[in-house]
């Protein structure tokens, strides 16, 4: 079954196909917001495939597509949540493909922005889905931290890095706990990333 | 280190775009915090999950007892096949996998039973969208495979039926979302081969 996996083609053909009726449905109704929110998802997956295949540039630029429909969606109802929180996942999204450009000062207002609307708009009485976004924003955080502390100027910077990433880690990890999953909405174990993530930080402080 | 992302929940259709007449309307309090939707059912937009999802799961049992001792009531029948996937949306937005599978389960053999005399295209309607949801069911536990089978069986099912009525956009939207998720699952599965 792998084996019929993994074929980047096929999911590019897959989205553009989606993209295709989508954009048309939302031409043809352009004030319904639920084809907006599927038109967003069209974008995100290009991204996705995208992101997978390595090309980081073309999957950002679908990202910050994505993210300008949510943008407009949350500011058109404010009582839209979802929307708010996709907004935050996208802002996630795009500053972790610019982590993984090694492009970290451009990376961290991103999740701080995202991090700031996952808190906003929920609480830890929501369980799951408060673990598991507040969670990755925190883990995240930590991430840019680690990767700033790695090419610190000093090593007093690099110490003060160090300590922040820890203490994102660590609040990721009380977060994340707050639910006993440990999978995030993609059914990748987030739990055991945020867990690395702090000891590598803590070892790199000692 | 692979970082993983968003997309938490798909987002339901509009009420005014569902077709009438085929959604009851003696829903309970708790039933209403979900927009009734035709076959399938967005995720909540409330944002308030917690107890929700066991109280779901009371009303759906009441509501098969009720059906089963009135077989012939095609409005209860009509209801409990919506309340199907009430309950499975309301249990994945807790995270409750396994018990949003195992409703989905239940579903898929009610609507499959052919006594239970629902329009074909109606049963098709709700077959693809329990396919639906058990791939988005089996993408968040990491099963890549197994929802993208489901995610194309469902486009399978949908695909006729949308190509039977090309001026109604919901069978045309729900198709275009069974495409984004294949699309991606074969970015995550290749994204997990990686790592």
């Amino acid at each position: 079954m792998l084996g019929r996996l993994g074929r980047f083609d096929e999911a590019i053909a897959s989205a553009a196909k989606a993209h295709d009726m989508l954009q048309q449905l939302s031409a043809a109704a352009p004030t319904n917001a639920t084809l907006r929110h599927y038109l967003a998802e069209s974008y995100d997956a290009y991204a996705d495939v995208y992101a997978s295949k390595g090309d980081l540039e073309r999957s950002s630029r679908f990202l910050r597509e994505t993210r300008a429909i949510y943008q407009q969606l949350a500011a058109a109802d404010p009582s839209d949540k979802m929307s708010r929180a996709n907004l935050a996942w996208s802002d996630l999204a795009i500053a972790e493909n610019l982590l993984r450009q090694n492009k970290v000062e451009d990376a961290m207002p991103l999740i701080r922005e995202g991090l700031a609307l996952f808190e906003k708009k929920s609480n830890p009485s929501k369980g799951y889905w408060f673990a598991v976004e507040v969670g990755q924003s925190y883990l995240d955080l930590g991430r840019a931290w680690a990767m700033l502390a790695q090419s610190a100027p000093s090593s007093r910077n690099r110490t003060q890095f160090w300590q922040n990433a820890v203490a994102s880690d660590q609040n990721a990890l009380a977060i994340r706990t707050l639910d006993p999953t440990a999978l995030d909405a993609n059914g990748h174990d987030q739990l055991s990333d945020i867990r690395r993530q702090l000891v590598e930080a803590e070892a790199a402080l000692r | 280190m692979a970082t993983r992302r968003r997309r938490v929940r798909a987002a339901g259709w509009d009420r005014r775009n569902q077709r009438p007449g085929t959604s009851g309307d003696s829903r309970s309090r708790v039933s209403r915090q979900l927009v009734p939707r035709q076959g399938y059912v967005g995720a909540a937009n409330l944002d308030d999950f917690s107890g929700s999802a066991e109280s779901y799961a009371k009303a759906l049992a009441i509501r098969e007892k009720l059906t089963a001792a009135n077989p012939d009531d095609l409005k209860l029948r009509t209801d409990l096949a919506d309340e199907y996937f009430r309950v499975a949306t309301a249990f994945e937005n807790v995270g409750n996998f396994a018990a949003d599978l195992n409703i989905l389960k239940r579903a898929q053999a009610f609507v499959s039973d052919p006594s239970n005399s629902m329009e074909d295209r109606q049963r098709k309607f709700r077959l693809a969208g329990i396919y639906y949801y058990t791939a988005r069911a089996q993408e968040k536990t990491g099963d890549f495979s197994g929802a993208l089978g489901n995610y194309q069986q469902a486009a399978s099912a949908l695909a006729p039926l949308a190509a039977d009525a090309p001026a109604e956009p919901i069978p045309r939207a729900y198709l275009a979302e069974h495409y984004i998720g294949m699309a991606r699952c074969w970015a995550d599965s290749a994204d997990l081969m990686k790592r």
